[in-house]
C-alpha cells in the first residue's frame, strides 16, 4: 500500500462532498429565486401607477425605479438587491460552514487521522468554497438577465445618471460589476472561514461572519466616523456603482477590490495557521 | 493519531515517527470518540468517498470490510437514518478498509447488542490472525479478557500492568478475571482507570 498527501481528499471529490448537501442546493434556488420573485411582483402585484409601465419604485433616477426598462436594468437592480444581505449570506454559509460541520459531523478526525495534511485540507475546502461562491455570485446576473429579457425585454441600460448603454457595453459593464462583487466578497468569505476553523458549530461561525458584515455596514454608515470608515471593508460594497459612468472611474473600485481581497487573503492565510496547531478533539 | 499535538514524549510506529499528518499514520486505522459520516449520503457513498479522500493506493478490501458491517440493503441508506450500532459497524468498516497493519479502536464494542459484540469480537481476531495488530482501549474488562492477546493495564494515566494475556491471568493471583485483577491493582483507590489491549 502506498501513500501520497497529493492525491488526499482530491478537487472533485470535495466538490461532491458539498453538491450533494441540501444547503448547497437552497442556497442556490436562494439566489436563482430572488430575480423571479422580484419579476413576478412586479408583474403581478398591485401597482401603485396609473397607466404606463409598472415600476418597481417611484423614481427615474435610481436603480430601483430604472429596473424595468429592460433585462440589462433589472440585472443591475438585482445586483444592487443582492449585494448587502443575500450573497454576504449565501457567502458567509458555503466558507463558514465548511470545515465546522466536519467537526460537528466527527467526519475531521477520520480524515485528518487518514491523514489528509492539514493545510491540504484546508486549500481543498478553500478551493471548493470558494468555487460555490463564485458560482452563486455568477447565478446573480445570470438568472436576472434571463428573467428580465422574458419579462421586459432587451432594452439599452438606462443609468441613474442619464447615461444610456448599447447592450454590448452593458453586457461588459455587468461583468465587471459582478467581478468587483464577487472580489468584494472575499473578505466575508475569509471572514467565514477563519470562524469555521475556530468553532464546531458550524451556523456559529455563518452567523458570527454575518452578525460582523452587518456591524460593520452600521459601522460604514455612521458619517461621523468620517476617514475611519475608509478602512471598512464594507465601505466599498456598493463601489461597483462607479462602472455604470460614461467614462469607468476605477480608483474607488481598485482600492476597494484590493482592500477586500487582501483582508481575504489575510483571514484565509490566518484560518490556515490557526488550523495546523490546533488540538481536534471533537 | 495526528489530532492533538503530545505535551512530551514521542510515538513511533514501525520505528517512524507519528505526529499530526505524518505518512506512516497512512498505515493505520482508528475508530475514536465514535463514528464520524456524512449525514447526507449513504453508508457505501462515505465508505468510498473516505477511501478516495485518503490518498492510499491497493487493494481496498471492499467487499470483505462491506460484509463486516453486516448493514445488507441499509448499505445504501442515507446514514442519517442508521441506529448507533450501524453507524458503529460502519464506523469500523471505514477504519479496516485497505487493511491497515494496525487497527487503533476506542470502544469498539459500545452501542453493539449481545451478538453483534460476539460477531465483532470475531471480526477483531480474524483481523488479527492475519499478522495485524489491533489495538483496542475499553472500560469492559471481562470483554478485552475474551478478545486480546496481550494487554496492558493503566489507571489514572499511570501503567499498571502489562504483558500478555495469559500471564496477568495467572501471576499466582486470588483474582482470576481481568476486572477483579485490576480492582486489587488499584486498591482502595477510586475506579476511573481506563484499560488496553
Amino acid at each position: 500500500m502506498s501513500y501520497s498527501p497529493a492525491k488526499t481528499l482530491p478537487y472533485s471529490v470535495e466538490l461532491y462532498r458539498q453538491l450533494k448537501r441540501k444547503r448547497t442546493f437552497f442556497a442556490c434556488a436562494f439566489v436563482l429565486s430572488l430575480p423571479i420573485l422580484v419579476a413576478i411582483a412586479v408583474k403581478f402585484g398591485p401597482s401603485g401607477n396609473s397607466g404606463g409601465p409598472t415600476r418597481l419604485g417611484s423614481g427615474t433616477t435610481d436603480l430601483i425605479g430604472l429596473a424595468t426598462i429592460g433585462a440589462a436594468n433589472f440585472t443591475t437592480t438585482m445586483l444592487y438587491f443582492s449585494t448587502p444581505f443575500l450573497l454576504v449570506t449565501v457567502i458567509a454559509l458555503f466558507n463558514g460552514d465548511t470545515v465546522a460541520s466536519e467537526a460537528s459531523w466527527s467526519t475531521l478526525r477520520y480524515l485528518l487521522a487518514s491523514p489528509v495534511p492539514r493545510t491540504r485540507l484546508l486549500v481543498q475546502k478553500m478551493k471548493v468554497s470558494l468555487t460555490l461562491s463564485a458560482v452563486a455570485v455568477l447565478l446573480v446576473p445570470l438568472s436576472a438577465w434571463i428573467v428580465g429579457t422574458i419579462a421586459f425585454g432587451t432594452k439599452p441600460l438606462q443609468t441613474p445618471l442619464g447615461a444610456t448603454f448599447n447592450n454590448s457595453v452593458a453586457l461588459s459593464r455587468i461583468g465587471i460589476m459582478t467581478g468587483y462583487l464577487a472580489i468584494s466578497l472575499l473578505f466575508v468569505a475569509g471572514l467565514a472561514f477563519y470562524l469555521s476553523v475556530r468553532t464546531d458549530a458550524p451556523l456559529g461561525a455563518v452567523g458570527v461572519a454575518v452578525g460582523i458584515s452587518i456591524l460593520l455596514n452600521i459601522l460604514d454608515a455612521i458619517t461621523a466616523l468620517g476617514k475611519i470608515r475608509d478602512w471598512l471593508p464594507v465601505h466599498y460594497a456598493f463601489s461597483w456603482f462607479d462602472a455604470l459612468t460614461t467614462t469607468i472611474d476605477w480608483s474607488i473600485m481598485i482600492r476597494g477590490a484590493s482592500y477586500c481581497a487582501i483582508s481575504g487573503i489575510i483571514l484565509f492565510a490566518l484560518a490556515i495557521n490557526r488550523f495546523a496547531h490546533k488540538d481536534i478533539t471533537s | 493519531m495526528g489530532l492533538i499535538f503530545p505535551t512530551e514524549g514521542s510515538i513511533y510506529m514501525d520505528g517512524k515517527a507519528i505526529y499530526p499528518g505524518s505518512p506512516a499514520l497512512s498505515n493505520l486505522g482508528s475508530f475514536v470518540e465514535g463514528p464520524g459520516f456524512l449525514p447526507h449520503l449513504s453508508g457505501r457513498e462515505n465508505l468510498s468517498l473516505y477511501w478516495r479522500s485518503i490518498g492510499r493506493d491497493g487493494e481496498k478490501y471492499l467487499n470483505e470490510v462491506v460484509a463486516i458491517t453486516k448493514l445488507g440493503t441499509a448499505l445504501d441508506k442515507k446514514v442519517r437514518s442508521y441506529s448507533q450500532g450501524m453507524r458503529q459497524r460502519l464506523a469500523i468498516a471505514q477504519a479496516m478498509l485497505g487493511m491497515p497493519d494496525l487497527l487503533v479502536l476506542d470502544e469498539p464494542t459500545n452501542g453493539l447488542d449481545p451478538q453483534q459484540i460476539v460477531e465483532m469480537r470475531d471480526v477483531l481476531r480474524d483481523y488479527a490472525s492475519t499478522g495485524r495488530t489491533v489495538i483496542i482501549s475499553s472500560h469492559l474488562l471481562a470483554e478485552v479478557q475474551q478478545t486480546c492477546s496481550h494487554v496492558v493495564l493503566m489507571h489514572r494515566g499511570q501503567l499498571i500492568a502489562f504483558g500478555p494475556m495469559k500471564k496477568i491471568l495467572t501471576r499466582n493471583r486470588k483474582s482470576n478475571t481481568l476486572e477483579e485483577i485490576f480492582l486489587e491493582l488499584i486498591g482502595d483507590d477510586l475506579v476511573i482507570g481506563k484499560e488496553k489491549k
